[in-house]
């Protein structure tokens, strides 16, 4: 299939476009009102202004992408376009037929809702910076293993290459991290026996207290109570003496036996004594997308009972819920002896998210920048979790298949809120969250292409796109990404969770509705205090020097008293 | 503010008595309870914390069923501390309750603790200038708009509080207007509340204030149309004038029944009426009470449900809108407005001030603001002690219009922080010390009735005591020349855009408020900035002097030197003393360049830390380094002077140098 099959009109004139912008002086929404002529191309729909005396040409360019939903709205007099975009940007188009407008729509929808891999933006996107394989090689398991382990020799821990060719598990990277005295066979054995073939890996290794968290896929109890040997070696081998196991189900208790119904199921605990299951609940990415539709309706819509509708669409029940759960996971691994295994159906989803958030409250270095961007290859792309499915539509579209649901979106906002309570403690700054939201559902970078490294792989995405980092790391780039209070915090970080701790995203969530330029201007004066105080700094450093130098000096030619030193 | 325990007086003490931790009713603190004759101070066995709260503060005594551990006894606080007490014997409990409702319900001014010895104060500051109160003349303050000029005059009509009582004594009118026109319209406007000017905008637009007029269904005064005339006249770029009324019409109809009401248009020329409905002191009072319970059930998770029943925001964005319609009228629309809704002190004062502060900077200065209160809302008879419940009278007087006031500054600074010289502190302390009864500015009704009490002669100024703690609330972010900060303000009213404010509702759950407060660390940031820039200066001084001294050394002994310029040493060595030559060099010492090497830290503790005395519980604490060690001090140490071996940043000479007193350094 070739683009231009879609494309029945490659352009139309005497189009006219209507977007809300800011008036920064008066501080309001004002509707801007456009003329011009509207052009498709494989990936841009593209609006250019009629030259006019007056103005300059004005260009919009919308890549098709981001259009999350198409709404046509043809009567007798207007032949009108609605274009809701992932980034909850929205624009209306006049066109002068119904002839057009019925083409455009249709081409649009054919163009924003491709799902052949190959023929996503990164991809046609090379030229935007050089391919540079080290920034697709800027995490591998082997760090994770160093930072974790310092001492390869004393460690309980191996790496084991037994997913090289994604057999055993298609979900999950080549390598991963399991007890040392597991033997492959015996994770193969315990990968039929879990969902997807998610066997217990390690996610993370508390250093200070030696306690960790494992995740893994739900077991495949089934009808027929099923158990598996090898499955419970792992987790019996795994924990220490001294040790309390606790397995996270990120399910209601409820819902367990339709689980076992359905031949998935939960660790019983004849079968895994050490073990103690506790069960809590998280919404599921589906009604988690739900929750998101709601969201931005409320925000989109808020005229009334704004503050009711917050709550109503369970947004801030879903981010208290993943801190809390998050927050206890840290607080039994640092203060206690919990080490733990969390899993909910599959363990793509929630539980990465669980265990992302817990390390970010344990682990200093998940708060740096560098951190971070291995805690995403960590514990979300090399974890497995289906970002071309889940990202495929954002807070105003569905697809018959629902599969989206914004789980890292909402890990987004927890981290935000996070840096919001600890605002010392953070090296990248909410731009960065933006930045990492915004190519989550459109990007020129092949970073979240396909649903997990074997998908990637296939694609040869390392050689023919370039990687999110690569932008990231440019030296323009990484300086709007900086938190310029940021003073490493060695300890735990014990977050708020009450819902007045919480607030709005409101530079995503209100973008397009709020004059960010005050605040703009705030961040602007920070990094411009921590400047100069940088530069006062190394002013005295200079003086103290030449003030030991002098005194030197000058006790040397004898003018100096140095009798009461 | 807290003293030393030893300095108060104790009038009992209860052992045996718990605090249960309000975010998590299984935490239970032990400690004991001392009840002193202004205070009821908690200090935890364990870790020495102390909680301190003045009986003016109280707002409600609750004895809660008993439990197992003994009597529970819930206290709130007018500033949003709650305290729940678990007292193990009932006996005990007895004694806090008649001790508090002895000590904490005042009927008379005079029992008030402004009117009280206080050495506290006094140390802090007798040595600075006493009673800055009555620097505020409103004269000044309408010299700075220009006036007098050919417009505006001064009138001294009631220069004995003789036609309104809850005015100040002199009052601005226009200049064309006759006294008996005032004389006549006071007396048709409820409680004599004529039509006064309030602010003057540079394009000739006027603000105006006034109460309701007493017109009934069908009454009219002739004067009263006239001297609205005149002011339409003072601005000659509008052929008319708006009349707000900021009721809801319904309760403006209602007073028509007795005989008040609203201007009919029909009578007056020129004239626009508008209503805005902003809601009444009884339904504010009572969605405090909502809003107080909502923030209080920490652990409920349809808070945001239930905050959006409470109303209150929609209140706040009623007052904000209002606001923002008087400035569009005057600053957009060249147009002049009259404000005024029932008596003309609660709804008048909030949108009369706020208008003001968003049309000009200069009331955005910490100046400025005070100037600001003092005239609106002091001077103009908002009823604070009414309002306040500063004494134990009427509590259907009580309600928190002044405080919506602050909220709706707080609103704004939040959406312009760069437009403010005050942070958010200064708010917060502000909202305490309107209740707190422990400075004079706020006590009493209007100008009248400060003066019958001499306030200014008997008590303490907030406003003084606020400026010798002045780094506590400058905002680090305030760029005074930017656009935001330079022009009409022009918040956005939409209800996303206005915020719970946590940290004066919330102030004493540290469970709830941020680890890492952000303002705090910029704080530091400036104050280590501009120590490290006075002490670059030193560093300097010594270089230049050693660097003398060694010339010195390798010329001839005779050589002239002037050493004058350095006001560190102020030494002068003439050419041929040698006594003053040697006196010099004893003077510079390899101990005192080390001391003064010394003097700094380079690397201020980050404000993450706490104090080595206790852990802050209060939102609104601050916390300084101390510029010679680096550690975090918080406010009450640095009052006390605990640790004055310590020493504050230099920015600030004047607090400092106290400091630098008591250390003899």
């Amino acid at each position: 299939m070739d683009f231009m099959d879609l494309i029945e009109m490659p352009r139309v004139d005497n189009v006219k476009v209507y977007r809300q912008i800011q008036n920064y002086e008066l501080n309001q929404l004002v509707t801007q009102k456009l003329f011009g002529s509207l052009n498709l191309t494989s990936h841009h729909l593209i609006f250019i202004t009629q030259t006019d005396l007056q103005k300059p040409r004005e260009e919009i360019w919308i890549v098709h992408s981001s259009i999350d939903s198409l709404e046509k709205n043809v009567t007798e007099a207007k032949f009108q376009l609605m274009i809701k975009c992932k980034n909850f940007q929205i624009y209306f188009v006049d066109f002068p037929t119904a002839y057009c407008c019925n083409s455009i729509h249709k081409s649009l929808e054919s163009l924003s809702n491709l799902t052949t891999e190959n023929m996503k933006l990164p991809f046609f996107c090379q030229t935007i910076s050089k391919i540079n394989q080290e920034d697709w090689n800027f995490y591998s398991i082997e760090k994770s293993y160093k930072r974790f382990f310092p001492n390869e020799d004393s460690s309980e821990w191996r790496i084991s290459e037994i997913n090289n060719d994604f057999k055993i598990s298609p979900s999950y990277p080549k390598k991963v991290i399991v007890p040392k005295n597991i033997d492959d066979q015996a994770l193969i054995k315990s990968s039929q026996f879990r969902s997807m073939g998610r066997f217990p890996i390690l996610s993370y290794y508390h250093k200070k207290t030696n306690s960790f968290i494992l995740r893994s896929g739900q077991p495949l109890l089934g009808s027929s109570n099923k158990r598996c040997k090898e499955d419970e070696l792992i987790l019996k081998c795994a924990l220490p003496k001294g040790k309390q196991g606790y397995v996270y189900d990120l399910r209601d208790a409820s819902i367990l036996k339709t689980a076992v119904s359905k031949g998935g199921g939960y660790e019983t605990e004849v079968n895994y004594p050490l073990w103690k299951r506790i069960n809590k609940h998280m919404d599921r990415f589906d009604q988690l997308h739900i929750s998101y539709s709601k969201l931005i309706d409320a925000c989109i819509n808020s005229s009334t009972q704004f503050f009711y509708k917050l709550d109503t669409s369970a947004w801030f029940y879903n981010i208290r819920q993943a801190l809390y759960l998050s927050f206890l996971i840290a607080d039994e691994i640092h203060n206690k002896n919990g080490c733990f295994l969390i899993h909910g159906w599959d363990g793509l989803d929630n539980t990465l998210l669980i265990s992302s958030l817990a390390q970010i409250l344990l682990d200093p270095e998940s708060r740096t920048l560098d951190g971070f961007i291995d805690l995403i290859e960590k514990e979300w792309l090399h974890a497995g979790h289906p970002f071309s499915k889940r990202y495929f539509k954002s807070a105003f579209g569905t697809t018959p298949q629902k599969q989206e649901g914004p789980v890292f979106v909402l890990f987004l906002d927890c981290v935000r809120q996070l840096c919001e309570q600890f605002c010392l403690s953070f090296e990248f700054n909410e731009d960065f969250l933006i930045m990492l939201f915004d190519n989550l559902y459109t990007s020129e970078y092949g970073t979240f292409l396909g649903n997990n490294q074997n998908e990637r792989e296939q694609l040869l995405v390392s050689s023919r796109t370039v990687s999110l980092w690569t932008y990231v790391k440019n030296e323009e780039n990484i300086k709007k990404f900086i938190n310029p209070l940021y003073k490493i915090n060695d300890d735990v970080i014990w977050p708020s969770i009450f819902t007045q701790s919480l607030s709005l995203w409101s530079n995503l969530f209100l973008r397009f509705q709020i004059n960010s330029k005050p605040n703009d201007e705030a961040k602007k004066e920070i990094v411009k205090l921590v400047e100069t105080n940088l530069q006062v700094k190394i002013k005295v450093e200079k003086l103290r020097n030449e003030l030991l130098e002098l005194q030197k000096e000058a006790i040397d030619a004898g003018v100096l008293n140095s009798e009461n030193y | 503010m807290k003293l030393d325990l030893e300095e108060s007086n104790v009038i009992t003490k209860i052992e045996n008595v718990q605090l249960e931790d309000r975010s998590n009713s299984k935490i239970k603190t032990a400690g004991l309870l001392y009840l002193t004759i202004s205070h009821l101070v908690f200090i935890e066995t364990n870790s020495k914390r102390e909680i301190w709260i003045y009986y003016s503060l109280i707002n409600s005594i609750e004895k809660l069923p008993l439990s197992i551990n003994g009597s529970p006894i819930l206290i709130r606080t007018k500033h949003f501390l709650n305290c729940l007490f678990i007292i193990s014997k009932e006996r005990d409990c007895q004694t806090l309750v008649q001790v508090l409702n002895q000590y904490s319900r005042p009927t008379k001014y005079h029992e008030l603790l402004c009117f009280r010895e206080n050495s506290h104060l006094k140390k802090l500051l007798d040595s600075t200038h006493k009673n800055n109160q009555q620097i505020y003349h409103l004269e000044s303050e309408y010299a700075r708009m220009g006036l007098p000029n050919n417009k505006w005059t001064m009138t001294n009509l009631n220069s004995d509080y003789q036609i309104c009582d809850t005015y100040p004594n002199v009052l601005f009118v226009p200049a064309s207007v006759e006294d008996k026109i005032l004389q006549s319209s006071a007396n048709f406007r409820s409680r004599g509340r004529l039509p006064v000017l309030s602010y003057l905008h540079p394009n000739g637009a006027s603000l105006t204030r006034c109460s309701q007029p007493l017109s009934g269904f069908n009454g009219r005064c002739d004067e009263d149309e006239q001297l609205l005339q005149h002011i339409l006249m003072t601005n000659e770029n509008s052929k008319f004038m708006y009349v707000v009324d900021t009721r809801p019409k319904i309760n403006a109809m209602a007073n028509k029944a007795q005989g008040k009401g609203y201007e009919n248009e029909t009578n007056y020329k020129n004239i626009q009426f508008h209503f805005i409905g902003i809601e009444n002191i009884h339904v504010m009072r009572n969605s405090l009470d909502k809003l107080v319970k909502c923030a209080d059930s920490s652990s409920n998770s349809s808070f945001l449900t239930e905050l959006e029943k409470t109303e209150w925001l929609k209140h706040i964005k009623a007052i904000i809108d209002t606001s923002v319609f008087l400035v569009e009228a005057i600053n957009d629309q060249n147009t002049s407005v009259l404000v005024h809704c029932s008596d003309g002190w609660d709804r008048t004062a909030q949108t009369c001030a706020l208008a003001s502060l968003l049309l000009d900077p200069y009331y955005r200065s910490i100046h400025g603001f005070q100037v600001l209160i003092e005239k609106e809302w002091l001077l103009f008879g908002h009823k604070f002690s009414h309002r306040c419940g500063h004494l134990f009278e009427n509590d259907k007087e009580i309600s928190p219009i002044f405080s919506q006031f602050l909220e709706c500054v707080w609103q704004l600074q939040l959406q312009f922080p760069c437009a403010f010289e005050f942070n958010e502190t200064y708010l917060i302390k502000l909202h305490e010390h309107v209740y707190s009864c422990q400075f004079g500015t706020f006590i009493g009704n209007c100008q009248k009735e400060r003066n019958d009490l001499k306030i200014n002669e008997l008590t303490y100024s907030l406003w003084d005591y606020f400026q010798s703690k002045i780094y506590d609330f400058i905002n680090p972010l305030y760029i005074p020349n930017s656009f935001y900060s330079n022009s009409v303000l022009r918040p956005d009213t939409r209800i996303f855009s206005l915020k719970f404010w946590r940290s004066l509702y919330n102030r004493f759950d540290s469970a709830i408020n941020p680890s890492e407060k952000l303002i705090d660390s910029v704080s530091m940031l400036s104050y280590n900035t501009s120590s490290l820039q006075e002490y670059s200066k030193l560093l300097e001084k010594r270089c230049a002097q050693l660097k003398k001294l060694i010339q010195l050394n390798k010329n001839d002994e005779n050589v002239l030197i002037d050493l004058s310029e350095d006001d560190f040493e102020k030494i002068e060595i003439s050419d041929k003393n040698e006594n003053e030559k040697k006196s010099f060099e004893k003077k510079l010492t390899l101990d005192e360049i080390s001391i003064d090497f010394n003097s700094i830290d380079l690397n201020w503790k980050s404000t993450r830390k706490n104090c080595v005395c206790y852990e802050p519980f209060d939102f609104a604490s601050s916390k300084l380094n101390c510029s010679r060690c680096g550690e975090i001090l918080c406010e009450r140490c640095v009052e006390n002077g605990k640790y004055v071996s310590h020493s504050i940043s230099p920015h600030l000479e004047q607090f400092n140098f106290e400091l630098a007193k008591s250390n003899g350094s």
